[in-house]
């Protein structure tokens, strides 16, 4: 019976020994050599980021160039209003504009040029701007109609960051505040909009589709320009154009004033033979043609193909000059059938602009080489790249108490502060939701490879998404965003990574195919030989016990 | 910098060459070419384009593209049969380029993306091309184009791959590229049921820089769309008559308005040989083949023809017809002529010998080039030149080898040879075939690996057999060399294949194997087998025995 025993206990001791040298060395080494790399990532630091609130403050200064009167008991009033009714107007608890208005009286230098007596508007918008190039908060110049040439009754709004509101005698602070009102709310700071970005950006279902929000192209490190003149008749009317010298002249400016926005490249072809594939509808009184707007995008597909680039992945513009086919009197669009108006271009968000040349045809009975007069269709291709980008249209607002001064490039300081604004909260949006639905992925599936380089990518987005939230903090436009810009090409490389995928389509039945032979077999008679023993060594400690 | 004029600063060309072959095929080369006198290496200038077409030419800027030779051809071009062809290409994709010499990237990252861009261009398989497939020949390519630098060859990459298929996707694009589209004039023609039902069929784009003045200071870039073909009118009407509405199922309706010239040449030298034949309608002039050569082309110049007329409402149709009963010919023996095959049995050796004909009664200088994937291992050693001439001595003048590596780099073999007068030549070497992880074989592994064709590059003296097309030959000097391409057969080689269940079934084999040990061992090291009563088991139900089968260790 003890030689039984003894032989039954060896064998219990084998079977913990087998169990114990799997358990302690087989098992981590399985684990060790068959797991993912998986870098820590900072999940809370992401985590964190959906309660960050982009906010951007926008300083808003009251000047009174008038000279001293009855300023300082006013200027107190008029910015305790200001506050309230610029703050009050947002809605739901989102504040992502800060307003910090401060009033003074003009300084030296500012008196000094609106002592020069009778200066025109424009004139003196010129030279204030001049003064403080690098400020970008907004400033409001009361005038009184004596110190300027030809006063207006209109607000001005001029290419910098002033805007120059003419006092009528004994105008109240509270008349002229819902006038700087106006200004901030509708053209400075077009609040609507940038909360329509960034909700549409985040996810949130608007009820309607915003248009200025879907106009836009999305913001990246470089845009393609492409230029094309469509020829479909070559054999009756053969058009040029001089696009080298045009670009030149009307849009490298503009384009220079954005050179820190982002990088522009240029190109230009002339298609032949290509032009509508769709009959537009004739006007049985005039007899000239027309095209509808439910018709236009087919009037894009038809050319679309001979229009895409494989050198560049960068998102392109296009910018689309058509001249119709002799057949095609007058052609142009109505935006209904009895609407007489005639409109000859039109934008396609996110694509592009175009512009029907009719003019061509009056020339035909000449020559048949047409020469494409570039300056106008010039003007309204840098109008259609303006809203393409996401500045803020002005002419919208179609406000009668307004004017604007005219920019020699095309673009006012204040449009392209409002760019940036609108641009960083755009990025900051983007990237947060980036790295929140990434960070969201890699957790949920696990056997997702993380190298070192996702980890770092993932942390300098981070970095530069504070860096940019705290530069809007401070008002500094430019510098927001340029880390902005980052933030948001950073987490998109780290979302689309190859890496990622590596081992994502690692098929299962590959793993059972493993597992299943070898695993099962061993591991089953292992266990249930290691709970024998065990229970085995219970019982005859208990039978001990119960001896003693 | 101002581009001033548009006006005069590019023009486009468009010929077509029909030549009746001697074996009763036709032979149609169409070339479009345009010229833009701007210099592709000002990025200023060169992004403005009007006739030359943008997606080509921003893929040439954005890679400092020189010159570019790209075609694509299915079958094969006889040459004992039709003479030599205007222009050469192997079976399958060939693209030879020559990088600027003063670039703001690597040559290879150039060359990369190139291909991919390329690739998507031409809706071709471009993107295979990798340093696996690439070499950069010393010898056998010259720049065609005026090129200003040293001719240094590491600034030329080429490669071939001979299992590209083609197809009307790849023509579509080719198409789009012309400033008429298919819309007017010759390129009218390519209705692609017609194009694609051919005997041979090869499509190209040729770029390369052009000297605008004699001293050549400044240069612009001229670009070459040819599509050749070779029909068979026989199988269409029975007789060697064609016209072109039964061979491309159209005729020419319009000319191109932005065409300079149009025109059609008739090669009409055949006709006193092969019983003559009629065209209808006449040409509008003649003009000599060659300066030294007394054949003509018929000429129809197509900016001369009134599409307006009724005669021709359904377009100008131009029509061949012959005058006696069909009498074939064998072909012509040209000068150089050449065949090349795979030897060897089995799975593991093979060789290829290319045999090069000499018909002419003068020694013919040669450059051979082979290029060979690294899974054929080409042993040097094996290598030999042999001549039917026993007596010839120095026919092999010179050699350049550069070894492959295994998985980055082909072998690369050059010759340069001198043909003794009516010989032939046989070049022989031999290789072991590597084995391929089993991840790098191809979708359809056992269709076989292709080494592409062997490239003969020569001087031709006696350009018999060659055809030219006027605006073509105008470019050149007017000597009498005419460098000639001959590209040998691509070979298809089997390489051993391995069954690809074949690691499932290992896994599976030597997890059960290892189980069973293991097994084993662990049952006699954790069991005891004792002698048991049997009359104690049958007094136990059958559950019972089960489970005391199951459990060693239960007490009883």
């Amino acid at each position: 019976m003890t030689d039984d025993n003894q032989g039954k206990l060896s064998l219990a001791y084998t079977s913990i020994a087998v169990g114990v040298v799997i358990i302690v060395l087989g098992v981590p080494l399985w684990w060790v050599t068959t797991e993912v790399y998986r870098a820590p990532l900072p999940y809370n630091r992401i985590a964190q980021l959906a309660f960050l609130q982009p906010q951007s403050v926008v300083p808003v200064e009251v000047v009174w160039l008038t000279k001293g009167e009855g300023v300082t008991e006013e200027s107190t009033k008029l910015s305790e209003l200001l506050k309230a009714n610029l703050k009050s107007a947002s809605s739901d608890n989102m504040t992502i504009i800060d307003y910090i208005i401060t009033t003074r009286v003009g300084n030296e230098m500012e008196m000094e040029i609106v002592k020069e007596n009778l200066i025109a508007l424009n004139e003196l918008d010129r030279k204030l701007g001049a003064l403080n190039p690098e400020s970008q908060g907004f400033r409001f110049y009361l005038l009184r109609p004596s110190q300027i040439k030809s006063p207006i009754n209109r607000i001005y709004v001029g290419s910098y960051y002033s805007t120059f509101i003419v006092l009528n005698d004994g105008e109240r602070y509270e008349s002229f505040a819902t006038k700087i009102q106006l200004v901030v709310k509708d053209i400075y700071v077009n609040e609507k909009v940038l909360r329509n970005t960034v909700t549409s950006i985040l996810g949130f279902r608007e009820k309607k589709a915003d248009v200025e929000s879907m106009r836009a192209i999305r913001s990246t490190d470089s845009y393609q320009l492409s230029f094309t003149l469509i020829n479909p008749e070559p054999h009756n009317l053969i058009a040029k154009w001089k696009i080298a010298d045009a670009i030149r002249i009307y849009l490298d400016p503009f384009l220079k004033a954005l050179k820190d926005f982002s990088s522009f490249t240029i190109d230009s072809q002339v298609l032949y033979y290509s032009g509508l594939s769709i009959r537009p509808s004739q006007d049985s009184a005039t007899g000239s043609y027309y095209l509808t707007p439910r018709l236009l995008p087919r009037v894009i597909n038809s050319i679309e193909s001979r229009l895409g680039s494989h050198a560049t992945n960068n998102p392109a513009a296009n910018f689309i000059l058509y001249v119709p086919e002799t057949k095609f009197k007058n052609l142009h669009i109505r935006t209904s059938k009895n609407d007489s108006r005639m409109t000859y271009s039109f934008i396609s968000p996110r694509w592009g602009g175009f512009i029907i040349d009719s003019k061509a045809h009056n020339a035909l009975n000449t020559s048949k080489v047409y020469e494409v007069d570039l300056k106008e269709a010039m003007d309204i291709f840098v109008a259609h790249l303006k809203l393409l980008l996401g500045i803020p249209k002005i002419s919208m607002s179609g406000d009668k108490r307004l004017e604007f001064g005219k920019s020699d490039v095309g673009l006012s300081k204040w449009e392209y502060s409002c760019l940036l604004r609108r641009r960083t909260l755009e990025n900051v949006a983007s990237a947060n939701q980036t790295l929140t639905s990434l960070a969201k992925l890699l957790e949920e599936i696990t056997n997702i490879v993380i190298s070192d380089r996702i980890k770092e990518l993932i942390n300098l987005s981070i970095e530069e998404l504070h860096k940019s939230l705290d530069f809007m903090k401070s008002g500094d436009n430019a510098r927001a965003f340029a880390h902005s810009k980052t933030a948001v090409t950073n987490s998109e490389k780290a979302f689309f990574d190859a890496s990622l995928l590596e081992l994502l389509y690692f098929p299962s039945d590959q793993k059972f195919a493993v597992y299943v032979p070898l695993f099962l077999p061993i591991s089953l008679p292992i266990l249930q030989s290691l709970y024998h023993a065990i229970r085995f060594l219970y019982r005859q400690r208990k039978d001990k016990q119960k001896k003693e | 910098m101002l581009v001033d004029s548009i006006t005069s600063n590019d023009h486009y060309h468009e010929e077509l060459v029909l030549k009746p072959l001697a074996t009763g095929h036709l032979y149609a080369h169409f070339q479009f070419t345009t010229y833009w006198h701007v210099d592709i290496a000002n990025k200023d200038a060169f992004k403005h384009f009007n006739l030359f077409p943008k997606p080509l030419g921003q893929i040439l800027s954005r890679y400092d593209v020189e010159e570019l030779h790209f075609s694509l051809t299915q079958g094969l071009w006889r040459h004992n049969w039709w003479g030599y062809p205007i222009l050469s290409s192997p079976p399958g994709a060939e693209l030879s380029v020559w990088f600027a010499a003063n670039m703001s990237q690597s040559i290879d990252s150039a060359w990369s993306g190139l291909t991919n861009a390329l690739s998507g261009l031409f809706c071709a398989s471009l993107n295979f091309i990798d340093s696996t497939t690439t070499v950069s020949p010393a010898w056998s390519f010259r720049p065609e184009g005026a090129s200003k630098k040293n001719l240094n060859s590491s600034r030329l990459r080429y490669a071939v791959l001979t299992r590209e298929t083609i197809c009307t996707e790849n023509l579509t694009p080719w198409k789009k590229l012309l400033p008429c589209d298919a819309k007017a004039g010759l390129s009218v023609l390519f209705h692609s049921l017609a194009l694609y039902n051919v005997n041979y069929h090869s499509m190209g784009v040729h770029v390369r820089p052009f000297c605008k003045t004699k001293d050549c200071k400044s240069s612009g870039v001229e670009l070459k769309q040819t599509l050749s073909l070779v029909f068979n009118p026989i199988i269409h009407s029975g007789s060697r008559d064609w016209n072109l509405e039964n061979l491309f199922s159209k005729a020419i309706p319009s000319v191109c308005p932005l065409a300079t010239t149009s025109k059609i040449f008739v090669d009409i030298s055949n006709n006193k040989t092969y019983g003559g034949f009629l065209l209808k309608p006449l040409p509008h002039s003649l003009a000599p083949v060659k300066p030294t050569n007394p054949d003509f082309y018929a000429v129809y110049d197509l900016n001369r023809i009134d599409f307006d007329k009724p005669y021709a409402s359904h377009g100008f149709n131009l029509a061949m017809e012959w005058l006696k009963l069909e009498k074939y010919g064998r072909g012509l023996n040209p000068p150089l002529d050449t065949h090349r095959y795979a030897t060897g049995l089995g799975d593991e050796n093979g060789g290829i010998r290319t045999r090069i004909y000499n018909h002419d009664e003068r020694d013919i200088n040669i450059l051979y080039m082979e290029v060979v994937p690294w899974f054929f291992r080409l042993y040097l050693h094996t290598f030999e030149v042999l001549c039917s001439r026993k007596r010839a001595q120095n026919v092999l003048l010179n050699r350049r080898f550069i070894p492959g590596k295994d998985r980055s780099r082909p072998y690369l073999l050059e010759l340069a040879l001198r043909l003794p007068a009516k010989s032939s030549t046989t070049i022989k070497i031999d290789f072991q075939r590597a084995f391929l992880k089993w991840t790098e074989h191809p979708p359809d592994a056992h269709h076989g690996f292709y080494i592409s064709s062997a490239v003969i590059t020569t001087v031709l003296l006696n350009d018999a057999n060659t055809t030219v097309p006027p605006l073509m030959a105008s470019n050149r000097n007017h000597d009498k060399e005419v460098i000639t391409r001959l590209y040998t057969e691509a070979l298809l080689v089997t390489l051993p294949t391995p069954d690809f269940s074949m690691p499932f079934i290992v896994i599976c084999l030597t997890s059960t194997v290892v189980a069973i040990a293991f097994g084993s061992i662990h049952n006699l090291t954790t069991r005891q087998y004792q002698l048991k009563n049997i009359e104690d088991i049958k007094k136990q139900s059958i559950f019972n025995r089960l489970i005391s089968l199951v459990l060693p260790f239960k007490k009883k």
